[in-house]
């Protein structure tokens, strides 16, 4: 029943989502407009500052998830769908699930397009370790959405909400940002430091079992007044 | 209302204190072991793991310790100082008003 | 009631004021010198910030899943105290690692996590100021999410190699620093729970303020 419920939502962020495209675009773009403005920071005599890929391809996927999770739920609170959620006779961490999952596939449709991206301007060995690369980004990703997805849902009814939710969010995800970035260095080396990239990776799993676990907890009395 | 009164005194003592004490363990400490210790500098290393006393006196010194630590406990001495001065302000005002207020409520309650 | 507090009161001034006359007797350190007295503060300091961040976050579940309106006040006073014992843990180390180290700011896990905690705290503060109606659940929720890092912040110290001493230099400080250490982490305690009940007390009158403009409104 949890996940039908779970999948239910977020099939109807993706139906939403296709027949508009407009917030998979927009995120796009905008992740691309970053790694330009950031490559033409970091770059220097044609070369790219060491580790700048991982550095780059982290906070571009950060910004852009920002900007999707104020876009997502501005949208849900136009239409005040989420108060009809919240309504429905369903339990409210399925609602979060849901929620969280669309998010997440948003984010690892930006990556994939963005990934090879960023291999490709800054010369990044992207198929060095391809496997583990991408459960790299999916941890990262997850933990970054199960805590943005919580924190842009509480952020709904509130004041000032366009600001608040990067002064929120990115403190609590510095970690994953910091993992995600240093893992990624790890992989991009010469002779992978795979090793080094594991226990980043174990670090990340760590942080996304203990945040959506949090997350699901906290969110039924969020949300209610 | 006693209970406002030792808050202020209670405030007064503190503030007070705080400055007294702090402006007395100042010279103390610049003078005591000032004599000795000019630390070598280095550059950042690998974790010591322990504290160990002086032993020996060191000549090399490229920075004056004296007036880090002294900076250090004078920050934190501010610091708190005027954290506990901004409670005390905030507390004024808020029994202050609570004044007003239980005394306008007070008055109104005789006309009904 | 108010014996004991103003009993305390006294206690923490005395033990407060009488602290730096304890670590100007405390034996100088060998590598680095008269600065590394800043430890007899920097360090209980730093215990200090923990404690308000862990109480801040026990607060904040309670009243996130209570209701409690009084463990939204304790929240609160915690949360300020985070960032004010914070403030002095972040600018006390780095004038000693100037001394120590030769820099101002390691990027080292420890700094580094401190420095994001202590910015968690702030963002509560700010979200309850700005943040419109309905705020203190979200500061409680920030804080619980910011009590959760603490664990990271501990662990990170052990697990990756740093230049900032270990947690294991307190157990094996030697006698003439253990008295003065412990004195000064007994000192700062006490600051911090008489401060914690001042900020908790200003804040229940704050609610009485209301409550009295709802009665005269009434009126």
């Amino acid at each position: 029943m949890f996940f039908r419920v779970a999948g239910l939502v977020m099939r109807k962020d993706l139906t939403v989502e296709v027949r508009s495209r407009e917030i998979v675009y927009t995120t796009i773009f905008f992740a691309v407009s970053c790694v330009l403005v950031f490559a033409f920071a970091l770059v220097k005599d044609g070369r790219p500052l060491e580790d700048a890929a991982a550095g780059i391809m982290w906070i571009s996927v950060a910004f852009a998830g920002t900007l999707a999770l104020g876009r997502t739920f501005e949208r849900e609170r136009h239409s005040e769908t989420l108060r009809a959620l919240m309504l429905a006779p369903a339990s409210r961490p399925a609602l979060y699930v849901g929620k969280l999952l669309g998010v997440v596939l948003l984010l690892l449709i930006v990556e994939a397009i963005l990934v090879p991206l960023v291999g490709l301007l800054f010369h990044a060995p992207i198929w060095n370790c391809p496997f583990r690369l991408a459960t790299l980004l999916l941890l990262g990703t997850v933990g970054f959405s199960a805590v943005g997805t919580l924190f842009a849902a509480m952020l709904v009814r509130a004041r000032s909400r366009d600001v608040m939710l990067p002064i929120l969010l990115y403190p609590i995800t510095i970690p994953v940002i910091i993992a995600g970035v240093r893992g990624t260095a790890a992989l991009f080396e010469p002779v992978p430091a795979v090793d080094l990239a594991d226990m980043w990776m174990a670090l990340l799993a760590f942080f996304d079992i203990v945040f959506v676990t949090l997350a699901l907890w906290t969110f039924e009395p969020l949300m209610t007044e | 209302m006693s209970r406002v009164l030792m808050t202020r005194a209670g405030w007064w003592i503190v503030a007070l204190s705080l400055i007294g004490a702090g402006s007395s363990g100042l010279p103390a400490q610049a003078l005591a072991p000032a004599a000795q210790a000019p630390a070598a500098q280095k550059a950042p290393q690998e974790s010591p793991g322990e504290f160990v006393p002086i032993k020996s006196l060191q000549q090399q010194d490229q920075l004056p310790a004296a007036p880090l630590l002294v900076a250090a406990y004078v920050f934190v001495w501010a610091v708190l100082l005027v954290y506990v001065w901004t409670i005390w302000r905030r507390l004024m005002k808020v029994e202050r008003e609570i004044r007003q207020l239980a005394s306008r409520v007070g008055d109104s309650a005789p006309r009904r | 009631m108010n014996r004991v507090y103003s009993m305390l009161v006294l206690a923490a001034i005395a033990l407060f004021a009488v602290a730096p006359v304890i670590v100007a007797g405390t034996p100088v350190e060998a590598t680095m010198g008269l600065v590394q007295k800043i430890f007899y503060y920097h360090v209980p300091s730093a215990m200090v910030m923990f404690l308000a961040a862990f109480v801040c976050g026990v607060a904040s579940a309670i009243y996130l899943f209570r209701g409690t309106p009084g463990a939204d006040r304790l929240a609160v006073a915690a949360a300020e105290l985070t960032v004010v014992f914070g403030l002095i843990v972040l600018v006390t180390g780095p004038l000693w690692a100037r001394k120590a180290w030769g820099v101002w700011w390691q990027w080292d896990a420890r700094l580094t996590s401190t420095l994001l905690m202590w910015m968690i705290y702030v963002a509560c503060l700010l979200v309850r100021r700005f943040g419109g109606p309905g705020a203190e659940k979200l500061s409680a929720a920030m804080a619980l999410f910011g009590m959760a890092n603490v664990p990271f912040v501990y662990i990170s110290v052990n697990i990756w190699r740093t230049v900032h001493p270990t947690t294991a230099v307190i157990p094996k400080l030697p006698g003439g620093m253990r008295g003065p250490f412990w004195f000064c982490v007994l000192s700062f305690m006490l600051l911090f729970g008489l401060l914690l009940a001042l900020r908790a007390r200003l804040e229940e009158r704050r609610a009485d303020v209301e409550h009295l403009y709802l009665i005269a409104d009434h009126d």
